[in-house]
């Protein structure tokens, strides 16, 4: 009986061994799922030569028209011992336009005025600038810039000069309604903000001032495109001549600081 | 006894007979029967049988396309009358899928782009970012974790019913990067290539399947691929 049994239980086993072995044949398949896929590939032949067509512009976005260059030159009158000055716009565009002298304190009081011309507050930029008080329009003339010259008693001169240098540059660009502004090398100014110089009077002999006194602006090179010019009256004091010069030679070359 | 177990020469003889008989009868009837069950099973057993699997195509500018040079095939009409791409100008090469048979199912679109020599082998050495796709972001999502310079890779947002193609193009636009210009690498004799593929799973436990085969979780992908079920 014994063995009978041993050889029922191994054919038990062996039936349950193969059901086991059937079910793990069947799980592959079962965990399978439907996939498909299809492929494709090509090329097209490209060829990196100087002749290779420049990428087109896109055309909402043109390139903006470059700017007039401003321009801008000196007129000078000498009426006695005093000198006029009025700056014309001879460019295409609307400028903003500053002068400063160079003369020499020795021998000479010399004082600005024209209510058409103001100077920053003290601190404010680079003091000597006048500023017209007004952007130019293209061909318009700024009102007179009168430089008054009062001999120091007892001076011996037969001669004084005194050079002119001037900047303009395009304004900027400000909303409707708002103060017309320009930006020189030396920051912004408001033209409405400038301090005006006193009017002129014709037959005014009187003292003269420190020079400094009616120029307190500022100057250095242009932020933009300087024109310039440098008057000498009569013969030269050369040191005024040679930075008169300097600062030309700087506005023609702009970022090299005089 | 003896009579009982010896037969006479004439029952011999009938019994032959018979059996000679029995055997033109069943042979005849053999074949009759052969004839009419060959002409029973000729008209019976003649049956529609439809294997159930599901089928995606890969579409280029809306035409089927698969295999090796089916992509990019046509210059003319891809450059518009260009003798070549100019870089910085972008081209139409509409990649696409179509289910291609009645079964739904949940597709993905894998675009390779790089650059070949002149004989059509890969370069590695030239930068395949140069290449520029625009993609369909709306219907499709690029799987960022498996997007390359060189490779991207899309899921298709929504079910692609039976025989229907996608509502939009997962790949849009070609374009050559102007920079290319001043890109380190020889350009002057070489190919633009393309390599796509694309790749369907079924719809039930679409999920599951995408995982088993492909091995990428669409749940993290923000894909709803197994909503359907619901239906």
């Amino acid at each position: 009986m014994s063995m009978k049994r041993t050889f029922l239980k191994k054919r038990t086993a062996l039936a349950v061994l193969a059901v086991a072995l059937g079910l793990g044949v069947m799980v592959g398949p079962t965990l399978a799922y439907y996939t498909d896929t299809t492929e494709a590939n090509g090329s097209i032949p490209f060829s990196l030569t100087p002749e290779t067509p420049p990428p087109p512009v896109d055309p909402e976005e043109p390139e903006e028209p470059t700017p007039p260059p401003p321009g801008t030159e000196i007129q000078e009158k000498i009426e006695g011992t005093n000198k006029i000055i009025h700056v014309e716009n001879v460019g295409k565009t609307d400028v903003a336009v500053r002068v400063r002298a160079f003369y020499g304190t020795a021998n000479a009081t010399v004082e600005f005025a024209g209510e058409g011309w103001g100077t920053r507050a003290e601190g404010d930029g680079e003091e000597g600038w006048l500023y017209g008080r007004t952007v130019l329009k293209p061909d318009e003339v700024s009102d007179a810039l009168y430089i008054k010259v009062e001999p120091v008693k007892n001076a011996q001169v037969d001669s004084f000069d005194i050079a002119i240098v001037q900047q303009c540059v395009v304004p900027d660009e400000v909303a409707e309604g708002k103060p017309a502004a320009a930006t020189f090398a030396d920051g912004t100014v408001v033209l409405d903000k400038l301090t005006p110089l006193p009017a002129y009077e014709a037959d005014d002999q009187a003292e003269g001032e420190d020079p400094e006194a009616g120029a307190e602006g500022e100057g250095e090179e242009p932020a933009a495109r300087a024109a310039l010019a440098a008057a000498a009256a009569v013969e030269g004091l050369v040191p005024v001549a040679d930075e008169a010069a300097q600062l030309v030679n700087a506005t023609v070359n702009p970022g090299v600081r005089a | 006894m003896s009579e009982v177990k010896s037969a006479s020469p004439r029952t011999v003889r009938m019994m032959v007979l018979a059996a000679a008989v029995l055997l033109v009868v069943g042979i005849a009837g053999v074949v009759q029967s052969t004839q009419a069950q060959l002409v029973f099973m000729s008209e019976n057993y003649v049956a529609e049988f439809a294997q159930t699997h599901i089928g995606v195509a890969l579409t280029e500018n809306d035409v089927v396309v698969e295999g090796d040079d089916a992509l990019l095939a046509d210059p003319e009409a891809l450059l518009g009358g260009d003798a070549q791409m100019i870089p910085g100008k972008a081209y139409a090469e509409r990649l696409s899928a179509v289910n291609t048979t009645d079964m739904g199912e949940y597709v993905r679109l894998t675009v390779r782009k790089y650059w070949a020599d002149a004989d059509g082998t890969k370069n590695p050495l030239l930068d395949p970012a140069l290449i520029q796709l625009t993609y369909d972001s709306e219907d499709w999502v690029l799987n960022p974790e498996e997007s390359t310079d060189e490779r991207l890779v899309f899921y298709y947002r929504h079910l692609l019913d039976a025989h229907e193609a996608a509502v939009a193009p997962a790949v849009k636009t070609i374009a050559i990067d102007p920079s290319v210009s001043t890109a380190t690498g020889d350009f002057s004799q070489c190919r633009v290539a393309l390599s796509a593929q694309v790749d369907s799973v079924q719809i039930n436990y679409a999920d599951d399947a995408a995982k088993s085969a492909w091995g990428v979780d669409v749940d993290a992908l923000g894909l709803e691929w197994d909503e359907v079920m619901a239906r």
